[in-house]
């Protein structure tokens, strides 16, 4: 029996597709059968950050409105046997799905897989509802603004009444820079609003938009400095423990010179 | 402290009695001290009983009348409420809080909230509330009494909101968003952003909001 988790942050454009693409597709490399769900009906992304946009033939909506089966919805990914894609509907909006429908899909996808992570959409409205009504676990994504702790804030109050306890947090696009000349929030700050379990945080990289563009989730490049800082969360997901990646690192000159002449350091 | 003293104040002359005491002894204390000050009261004046903790029942309550009754003074009323019994709730109780250090003992019905306040939650109740956490930004925590947060408090605290003055915020970490205090409302300074260290309590005195810290050396 899988695991249900929820991916939500409240606030708009902090990350939550890119972390949900990259954990999914970080965990199906683990070698565990992962489905992920996109819930953002109407402005569905998860399938193009993943590259699967142009397999897609049914869709959430779909499912649950009895158009198709459960199996047929489901898009597998190029690049893992374990990984699968159930993509949202994106000329409906969210009242086409209800709470009920979605606890049942969860019930039924949790069946077959290790994970099921569930994409939510920002805002806090019937789209949040449904992506939290199947979860039993939930990752919360921030970036390091005041704004977009308080939407995480009000995230984490509302998941507690409606009884997801311990939801855990991934702090995305830290620039470490910024944060030591006191530019930027730093990790205790927030966490210190917060109060909540850290799960990871992913600094501040340009190959995300590369990644994201290709539809190549940055987790499967090795020199992507995101892209480890996923893998760690993704073994963290697992409950295997692995220590904050060192911030501070800078890319030595002999690495940066073998990076330029085309070889992987 | 002194079974029986005598204060004046806005509302009149007020008749303090130690809640030590047994009430039978406070009677007799209560009129020994009213011979002695005779003059000082002068006739059908009627004063304020401040029996601090001590909840005065009915029945005391009508021994109390006739005592000052009988001698040519009136009770105007009691503090806190005279006990009436199957009665509703009385009105919540604030002693003077800059002259009583056991204001925090003393006082009606108390909410007392285990766990942090995030943005969105509010919190409203007709007495003192207590806050074992933080009060996050955008959270509201709106009181009829005292605010007590054992804790951050970042958000928004209306304190006495129904007018009382004698209303009190007190926060482990005194930063809010907004403080509101009866009819008063305060906010911090614009581009400043003071951490306090140590613990701290807003009151109103003379006309505004002053912010002191609690532990005074």
């Amino acid at each position: 029996m899988g695991e249900v988790i929820v991916i939500t942050s409240g606030k708009g454009g902090v990350g939550k597709t890119t972390t949900t693409a990259n954990i999914g597709t970080g965990l199906a490399a683990l070698g565990n059968k992962v489905v992920l769900i996109d819930t953002d009906i109407g402005l569905r992304n998860l399938d193009v950050v993943m590259g699967l946009e142009n397999r897609i033939v049914y869709d959430l909506v779909d499912v649950t409105q009895g158009h198709c089966r459960l199996k047929q919805a489901l898009i597998k990914d190029k690049r893992f046997d374990g990984l699968f894609l159930l993509p949202a509907a994106q000329t409906k909006d969210k009242t086409a799905v209800s709470i009920e429908d979605m606890k049942k899909l969860c019930s039924e996808l949790q069946e077959e897989f290790d994970y099921v992570l569930v994409d939510c959409p920002a805002g806090i409205e019937q789209g949040f509802k449904n992506a939290i009504a199947g979860a039993e676990r939930a990752i919360i994504v921030t970036t390091p603004e005041v704004s977009a702790v308080r939407d995480a804030d009000r995230i984490v109050g509302l998941l507690e009444a409606n009884g997801l306890r311990g939801p855990q947090l991934i702090i995305n696009r830290i620039r470490p820079d910024m944060v030591k000349r006191g530019d930027m929030m730093n990790i205790e700050d927030m966490l210190d609003i917060l109060a909540i379990e850290l799960l990871g945080v992913v600094p501040e990289d340009e190959y995300i938009v590369v990644s994201t563009n290709k539809g190549e989730p940055a987790v499967l490049d090795m020199d992507s400095r995101a892209g480890q800082a996923y893998r760690n969360i993704s073994k963290r997901v697992t409950g295997e423990q692995v220590s904050l990646i060192d911030l501070e690192y800078e890319e030595g000159l002999v690495k940066k010179l073998k990076r330029l002449l085309g070889l992987k350091g | 402290m002194e079974p029986v003293t005598f204060k004046g104040n806005r509302e009149g002359v007020v008749v303090q009695l130690n809640s030590n005491l047994s009430f039978e002894e406070l009677c007799t204390k209560v009129e020994a001290k009213i011979k002695s000050a005779d003059s000082f009261l002068g006739n059908n004046t009627e004063v304020i009983i401040n029996s601090g903790s001590v909840v005065f029942d009915d029945g005391q309550a009508q021994k109390l009348r006739g005592l000052f009754n009988s001698m040519g003074l009136g009770i105007k009323k009691f503090i806190p409420e005279v006990n009436q019994q199957g009665g509703e709730a009385n009105d919540m109780f604030i002693p003077e809080v800059i002259e009583d250090d056991n204001y925090l003992l003393a006082q009606g019905s108390t909410l007392m909230v285990r766990k942090n306040l995030r943005s969105g939650q509010t919190i409203f109740h007709e007495g003192t509330v207590i806050i074992l956490g933080d009060v996050n930004p955008g959270a509201e925590v709106i009181a009829l009494g005292h605010i007590l947060v054992l804790g951050n408090l970042r958000g928004i605290a209306h304190a006495g909101a129904r007018g009382d003055t004698r209303a009190v915020v007190f926060a482990s970490r005194l930063q809010p968003t907004q403080l509101r205090i009866a009819d008063f409302i305060t906010r911090a300074p614009d581009g400043e952003i003071l951490v306090p260290s140590e613990p701290e309590i807003a009151r109103i005195k003379n006309g505004m909001v002053v912010i002191e810290k609690y532990l005074q050396k």
